[in-house]
C-alpha cells in the first residue's frame, strides 16, 4: 500500500465531512436502518473488503462491490439510504490502511465509498419497484445504479488525482474507464443477491462468498509458485554470473531490453512474462561450459570457442523442457535468430531477444574489449536490419531506449569492471577475443 | 482446435439453439434448458485443475440447477445431449477408452445428483421454503462428490480428495446450489430464471481463473526445476537421467520410510538438484572428477539462497536435527550411490545393495536400507 499523499488531506476531510454530513442528515430524515440487515450485510462487506483477488496485472475482483449493491436493495426495502451509505463506507475498511503511513486512506475511501453508494441508491430509489416482478426488467435496474456510482466514484478520484498533482486527468481516465467493465456485472449481480437476500434471508448469500475464499485463496498460493519461480530464475542468474564474471548484470538488461520491445509492439501482460523468462534465461546452457574457458584471459582457441558455443544448444536443450518456453527456445540459438524474411511464421519473440543480447553485448564492456557508445551500437543493430535482425524489433528498441532517454555503452556504464579492456570493433561483441578478420562474419553475441 | 476456440463455439452456438428453443417453445422452458445443456457441455471443457493432474468438472454445477428444475425425461436428455457434444469436443489427444469412461463416470454422477436431490426432496417433505430446498441441493452435491470419488478410484482416473480437492468440490457445490437457488427460487421468491446460473457462476469463474493460473505456474515452476536438475548431466558431470531416477527412488523411499508429504517435496526437490552445485566448480584438471563434498557443500549453499528451497538446500548438506528430516538426508545419499553403482557401474540392483551394506564406510540407518529394498522389491513385483 503506498503512503497516503500530503496533498490529499484537506481534500479527504472535506470528502469525509461531506459524507459523514450526509449521514446526520439521512439520520434525522429517516431514523435508523434496522440493526439485523446491517450487521448482516456490515460483516459481508468487511469480509469481502478483505478479500481482493488479483486477476492480472491491476486488475483487482472483489465481491465487495456486489455485497453494497445488495445492500441498496435490501435498504431500499427498508426506505433507509443511510444503512446502504453505512454499509458501504465500510468497504474502505482494509488491514493495509491502518500502518502509520497509509491511515489516511482510510477516511478518503470511505467517504469516496458512501458518497458514490448513495448515489446508486438514489437513482436506484427513483426507479419504480421490481423486486418481485420480471428478473430481466430487475437487472436493467441495476444498470443506471452502477453509473451513478461510477460517475460519483470516478469524478471524486479524478479530484484527488488533480489535487494530488502527480498525473494527468487523461493518464487517470484512461487507468479507470477499463474497470468500467467489472462494475457492471458486479452491480447486477449485488442486486441479484439482494433481490435472493430479501426473499430467502442472508444464509444464502453465503454461498457465493465461499467460492470467492477459494477463489483468493489459490490466487494466494498461485502467487507463492510465481515468487519461488522468480527466485529460483534469480538463482540461476547468480550461478551463471558466478561462473562468468565478465557478463555481470547482462541477462537483466537483456531481459529489460526484451521487455522494452515487447511493450513497444503492445506484448500482453502475459506474453511479457514469457518473454522475460526467456530472456533472463536465454545463457543458461552456460552453466554446462567449463569456468576454466569462459574465463579464459586471451584468445579462445577454434575448438574451444566451439566447445563454449555447445551452451547454445543446451539452453535450447533445458529450456525446451519448459511448457511456456519450449515456443521461443530457439531464441538461445543464433543459428536459428537470425531474421528470415521468408519465415512469416517464425515466433518473433527469439528475434526480440537476439537483438537486446546483441545491443547489451555491444554496449558493454568485457574483458577483451571496450564499450561501443550507444550511437554506434544503434547505427551497428540498423545497418544489419532486415539481413540480420528483426527490422520492427530493431526500430522498437531504439525507439523505446530514445523515448525513455537511457544512455547505455561507453561513458554510460554502472558497473564496468574492466578498467583496462582494449578498443576493438564492432563484431567483437562476440565471446572470448575475436581477431577483427572474424569480426565481419560473426554476429554479436553474448 | 484450441480450448479457447471450443469455448467460443459452445458458446456461440449455445446462445443460437437457446434463442432457436425460446421462439419454438414460447410457453415452455425449453430455452432454459438449452442454455443450461450449453452449459454443461462448457463446464466440460473448464474444469478445475487438483495437484495430482486430475480434474472437477464446473457442469457439476450446472447438473444441481438441472436437478432441481426439470423432469427425469428433460434433465437425462440435456446431460446425455451435452455429453455426447462434449465427447466430440474433447481433444484427440486422449484415447477412445478414456473418453468412454469419462462418459460412464459422467452419467453416473448426473444419475447419482438426480437421484440425491429428488430423495432428499421427498425426504424433507418437498416443503417450499429455504431449509428444505438447500438441503435438497447440498444432498445432490454431496452425491456428486461420493460417485466421483468412487468412480476416480473404480476406473484409475486419479481423482483426489486432498487440500486443493477440498477446495474445488467446495466451490462447485456452493455454486451450484446458488445457481439453482437463482433458478427455481423458492416458492417463487427469489426466482430470477436463467440470469441466476448465469450471473451467480461469475465467483466460480474467478475460482477456475485462479486454479488454472495455480496449475500453470507449478507446472512451469517444476519444469525449470527439472530444466536445472539437467544441467550437470548435459554438461557430462553425472550420468544422463541420474537426477531423475534418484528423485524417484528417493521420493518412493521417502514415502516408505512415512515422512510427511512436504518432507517427500523437499527430498525429491533436493534429489532432483543435488548435483546442480557442481555447475559452478572449476573442472577439475585430473581424471579424479569433482570433491562430492564440495559439490554438496556449494550445492547446499546455493539452494538455501531461495526460500522455497532451503529446505532442499539442508537435506543435501545434510544440516538438519529433525530425525524424520534425517530419514531424508539418508535416503537422499543412498538413492544417489544406488544409481551410481546400477546405472554408472553398471552393478546389479540386489549385489549394488550388499555391497553398500557392506562397504567399510557403511553409515545408513537400517530403516533407509529395508526402505530402499522395500521400493525395488515392489518395483519388481509391479515389473511382473
Amino acid at each position: 500500500m503506498s503512503p497516503f499523499p500530503r496533498q490529499l488531506r484537506w481534500f479527504t476531510v472535506a470528502v469525509f465531512a461531506v459524507a459523514v454530513g450526509a449521514e446526520l442528515f439521512l439520520a434525522r430524515r429517516e431514523g435508523l436502518p434496522s440493526a439485523g440487515a446491517l450487521a448482516v450485510l456490515a460483516g459481508l462487506v468487511l469480509l469481502s473488503a478483505q478479500m481482493l483477488v488479483r486477476l492480472r496485472d491491476g486488475v483487482l475482483l472483489s465481491p465487495g462491490l456486489g455485497v453494497c449493491m445488495a445492500a441498496i436493495v435490501v435498504f431500499r426495502d427498508e426506505q433507509s439510504l443511510l444503512g446502504a451509505m453505512l454499509v458501504c463506507s465500510l468497504l474502505a475498511v482494509r488491514p493495509s490502511y491502518f500502518s502509520k503511513a497509509s491511515w489516511g486512506w482510510l477516511p478518503f475511501n470511505a467517504g469516496v465509498s458512501a458518497l458514490s453508494f448513495l448515489a446508486a441508491a438514489l437513482v436506484y430509489g427513483t426507479l419504480p419497484s421490481a423486486t418481485t416482478g420480471s428478473a430481466l426488467y430487475f437487472v436493467l435496474t441495476a444498470i443506471p445504479a452502477a453509473f451513478a456510482y461510477m460517475l460519483v466514484a470516478w469524478a471524486l478520484l479524478l479530484l484527488s488525482y488533480v489535487v494530488e498533482g502527480t498525473s494527468s486527468w487523461r493518464e487517470v481516465l484512461g487507468g479507470l474507464l477499463p474497470s468500467g467493465a467489472e462494475v457492471l456485472p458486479f452491480a447486477v449481480l449485488g442486486f441479484l443477491l439482494g433481490r435472493l437476500y430479501l426473499s430467502l434471508g442472508p444464509a444464502v448469500m453465503l454461498l457465493i462468498i465461499v467460492p470467492i475464499l477459494i477463489a483468493r485463496e489459490m490466487f494466494a498460493s498461485y502467487m507463492r509458485v510465481k515468487e519461488s519461480h522468480d527466485e529460483t530464475v534469480g538463482m540461476l542468474i547468480r550461478a551463471l554470473e558466478a561462473k562468468d564474471r565478465y557478463t555481470s548484470g547482462h541477462s537483466e538488461r537483456v531481459a529489460d531490453y526484451a521487455r522494452y520491445v515487447g511493450e513497444e509492439l503492445n506484448f500482453m501482460p502475459a506474453r511479457l512474462e514469457r518473454l522475460r523468462f526467456a530472456a533472463l534465461m536465454h545463457d543458461i546452457g552456460k552453466l554446462v561450459v567449463p569456468n576454466q574457458l569462459l574465463n579464459k584471459p586471451g584468445r579462445l582457441t577454434p575448438e574451444e570457442f566451439a566447445h563454449v558455443r555447445v551452451h547454445e544448444k543446451v539452453s535450447v536443450q533445458m529450456l525446451s523442457h519448459i511448457d511456456f518456453l519450449r515456443p521461443i527456445a530457439a531464441a538461445s540459438d543464433s543459428d536459428h535468430t537470425r531474421f528470415d524474411p521468408d519465415d512469416p511464421d517464425h515466433p518473433i519473440e527469439p528475434y526480440i531477444v537476439m537483438i537486446a543480447d546483441a545491443y547489451d553485448a555491444m554496449t558493454s564492456t568485457r574483458a577483451y574489449r571496450k564499450a561501443l557508445s550507444q550511437d554506434v551500437a544503434f547505427r551497428e543493430l540498423r545497418d544489419k536490419a532486415g539481413i540480420q535482425f528483426h527490422p520492427a524489433c530493431v526500430e522498437a528498441l531504439i525507439h523505446a531506449i530514445e523515448q525513455r532517454g537511457e544512455k547505455h555503452g561507453d561513458g554510460f556504464e554502472r558497473d564496468a569492471e574492466f578498467d583496462n579492456a582494449p578498443v576493438a570493433g564492432l563484431g567483437s561483441a562476440g565471446l572470448g577475443d575475436l581477431l577483427e578478420n572474424e569480426a565481419s562474419e560473426t554476429s554479436p553475441s553474448s | 482446435m484450441t480450448r479457447r476456440n471450443r469455448v467460443v463455439l459452445v458458446c456461440v452456438l449455445g446462445l443460437v439453439a437457446g434463442t432457436v428453443a425460446h421462439f419454438v417453445d414460447r410457453a415452455g422452458h425449453a430455452d432454459a434448458l438449452t442454455f443450461l445443456a450449453a452449459g454443461l457441455v462448457l463446464g466440460e471443457l473448464l474444469a478445475l485443475r487438483l495437484e495430482d493432474r486430475s480434474a472437477l468438472p464446473l457442469s457439476y454445477a450446472v447438473l444441481v440447477v438441472l436437478a432441481s428444475s426439470f423432469s427425469l425425461r428433460e434433465y437425462a436428455i440435456a446431460v446425455l445431449g451435452a455429453q455426447l457434444v462434449s465427447i466430440l469436443l474433447r481433444t484427440t489427444d486422449h484415447s477412445r477408452t478414456w473418453r468412454l469412461t469419462i462418459f460412464v463416470e459422467r452419467v453416473a454422477v448426473a444419475a447419482a445428483t438426480y437421484a440425491a436431490y429428488q430423495g432428499a426432496w421427498h425426504l424433507l417433505g418437498r416443503r417450499e421454503q429455504v431449509a428444505p430446498v438447500l438441503g435438497a441441493l447440498a444432498a445432490a452435491a454431496g452425491a456428486q462428490l461420493l460417485v466421483d470419488v468412487s468412480a476416480s478410484r473404480l476406473f484409475r482416473l486419479g481423482a483426489s480428495f486432498e487440500a486443493r480437492g477440498r477446495l474445488a468440490w467446495l466451490a462447485i457445490a456452493s455454486s451450484g446450489m446458488l445457481m439453482a437457488i437463482g433458478y427455481r427460487g423458492v416458492n417463487g421468491d427469489g426466482r430470477v430464471g436463467i440470469w441466476g446460473p448465469l450471473l451467480f457462476s461469475t465467483p466460480l469463474l474467478a475460482a477456475w481463473y485462479a486454479f488454472e493460473r495455480l496449475d500453470e505456474a507449478t507446472r512451469s515452476y517444476r519444469q525449470t526445476i527439472e530444466a536445472l536438475a539437467m544441467a550437470p548431466e548435459l554438461g557430462g558431470m553425472v550420468p544422463p537421467g541420474h537426477a531423475e531416477r534418484v528423485a524417484t527412488l528417493a521420493t518412493a523411499m521417502g514415502e516408505q520410510l512415512g515422512l510427511s508429504d512436504t518432507d517427500v517435496r523437499d527430498l525429491e526437490m533436493a534429489a532432483l538438484l543435488h548435483h546442480l552445485g557442481q555447475v559452478t566448480l572449476d573442472e577439475p584438471v585430473d581424471e579424479r572428477g569433482a570433491d562430492p563434498a564440495e559439490v554438496t557443500a556449494v550445492t547446499g549453499a546455493m539452494l538455501r539462497e531461495i526460500r522455497p528451497l532451503v529446505a532442499a538446500g539442508e537435506i543435501i548438506a545434510g544440516d538438519v536435527d529433525d530425525p524424520k528430516r534425517r530419514l531424508a538426508v539418508q535416503a537422499l545419499r543412498l538413492a544417489s550411490e544406488y544409481d551410481d553403482l546400477t546405472a554408472r557401474d553398471n552393478v546389479p540392483g540386489d549385489l549394488a545393495v550388499e555391497s553398500l551394506r557392506s562397504a567399510p564406510s557403511y553409515v545408513y540407518d537400517e530403516r533407509v536400507v529395508v526402505a530402499l529394498e522395500r521400493v525395488l522389491r515392489d518395483r519388481i513385483s509391479a515389473g511382473r
